[in-house]
């Protein structure tokens, strides 16, 4: 296999691939290691799941992967949520959703995408696909939410809920019941019944009784 | 009668599998919402737009979940829309002189139209492979470009481990 037909044959799979989309479309090519391949696996073979890795094991690496290609999938229709403790930390995520998305190795991948994918709105926190807007109306493809300030109205596709518990956020009991309380109240209900819907969790296994079926 | 408030996701589902079954007859939005109101056992209280929007999502998950439905009634159409032009030119023909004739061809004009939009003449196209799939355009240059026959061998070795490993899990049992 020369190197031409090898990335041929990466780019054809990365449509439904997060290894290889990872492996053609990130910058410098990185390469999944076998345990996110299988939690990729795992993710395509479950509505619903809880990822949950020691820190340092590329949890939110391959979230963030598979957020982008969904996307591409998708052209932008689809509607992500990106939870994490504070706001900052899901904007973070979704600026690199977003790079992904407008790289030209994504267009690549998706032809579709080659006139460009800057849609409106096109914040750090906020962001839409060009040409989907119409369609969400007024969802957008990423919206980004900190679990102390979220409220209700989004209505999501795609939950993906990351370190939305840290060590502060954790501390003692009172803290754990509130985040809980949140979660279940306002976060999981956004995510629309018997649609394309899942929610992904992936975070560090500090305090497993918040997500428990998360 | 349903109780107010968010539904479960149980009666939500249920709501759904009758929408789509009445839909799937033909009914409209509001006659569906009569049917559903008519139901003996349980009956549900929509609004016409609450069924509406249903009706949309019942659509989108069909192309979502079912694409190769969502091909096959594109070819019933594509069917349907030909027998519609064979039809109206037969008409046409034997009506010839008449305002038959003209409300015949018009039929067949805008079934053509129809026809182009489903078979995808009305969209600017686009070539994106050359021949045998090969890339039309040279693509720009990629890190993959420049591996070597270890670095190629090393990473088809990978995907080789990867995908027997995702057969092994998909085997029943």
């Amino acid at each position: 296999m020369s190197p031409a037909e090898y990335r041929e044959w990466l780019r054809q799979r990365a449509v439904f691939d997060d290894a290889a989309f990872a492996e053609y479309v990130t910058v410098g090519g990185q390469v999944f290691p076998r345990h996110l391949r299988e939690a990729s696996r795992f993710a395509d073979a479950h509505d619903q799941g809880i990822v949950l890795m020691p820190r340092g094991h590329a949890k939110t690496t391959l979230f963030v992967t598979r957020a982008a290609r969904l996307v591409g999938i998708t052209r932008g229709l689809a509607r992500f949520g990106i939870l994490t403790a504070v706001d900052g930390d899901a904007e973070r995520r979704a600026e690199a959703v977003r790079m992904l998305v407008e790289s030209d190795a994504f267009a690549e991948v998706f032809p579709w995408a080659r006139g460009g994918v800057k849609g409106d709105p096109w914040t750090d926190g906020r962001w839409s696909i060009r040409g989907a807007e119409p369609t969400l109306g007024k969802d957008a493809t990423m919206t980004t939410m900190g679990l102390r300030s979220v409220r209700a109205g989004a209505r999501l596709d795609y939950l993906l809920a990351d370190d939305m518990v840290g060590l502060q956020e954790n501390r003692t009991a009172g803290q754990r019941e509130l985040v809980r309380q949140t979660y279940y109240s306002v976060v999981d209900p956004m995510v629309v019944p018997l649609s394309i819907g899942r929610r992904c969790s992936a975070t560090p296994c500090k305090e497993p009784r918040c997500l428990a079926s998360g | 009668m349903a109780k107010s408030g968010r539904p479960t996701e149980v009666q939500l589902r249920r709501t759904r599998d009758l929408i789509e079954r009445f839909h799937l007859s033909g009914f409209s939005a509001p006659r569906i919402r009569e049917e559903l109101l008519a139901l003996r056992s349980d009956p549900i209280d929509l609004r016409v737009e609450q069924v509406k929007r249903h009706i949309t999502a019942i659509r989108r998950d069909w192309a979502y979940a079912r694409p190769e439905d969502v091909e096959t009634t594109r070819r019933d159409l594509i069917g349907h829309y030909q027998s519609v032009m064979f039809e109206a030119a037969r008409g046409a023909a034997a009506k010839r002189g008449t305002t038959i004739e003209i409300g015949q061809n018009k039929l067949r004009l805008d079934a053509a139209v129809q026809l182009a939009k489903l078979v995808g003449l009305d969209i600017k196209r686009v070539q994106v492979t050359g021949a045998n799939g090969a890339p039309l355009l040279q693509l720009p240059p990629h890190p993959i470009d420049d591996f070597d026959r270890k670095e190629l061998d090393k990473r088809a070795r990978m995907w080789v481990e990867d995908i027997d490993a995702a057969e092994v899990e998909n085997e029943p049992g």
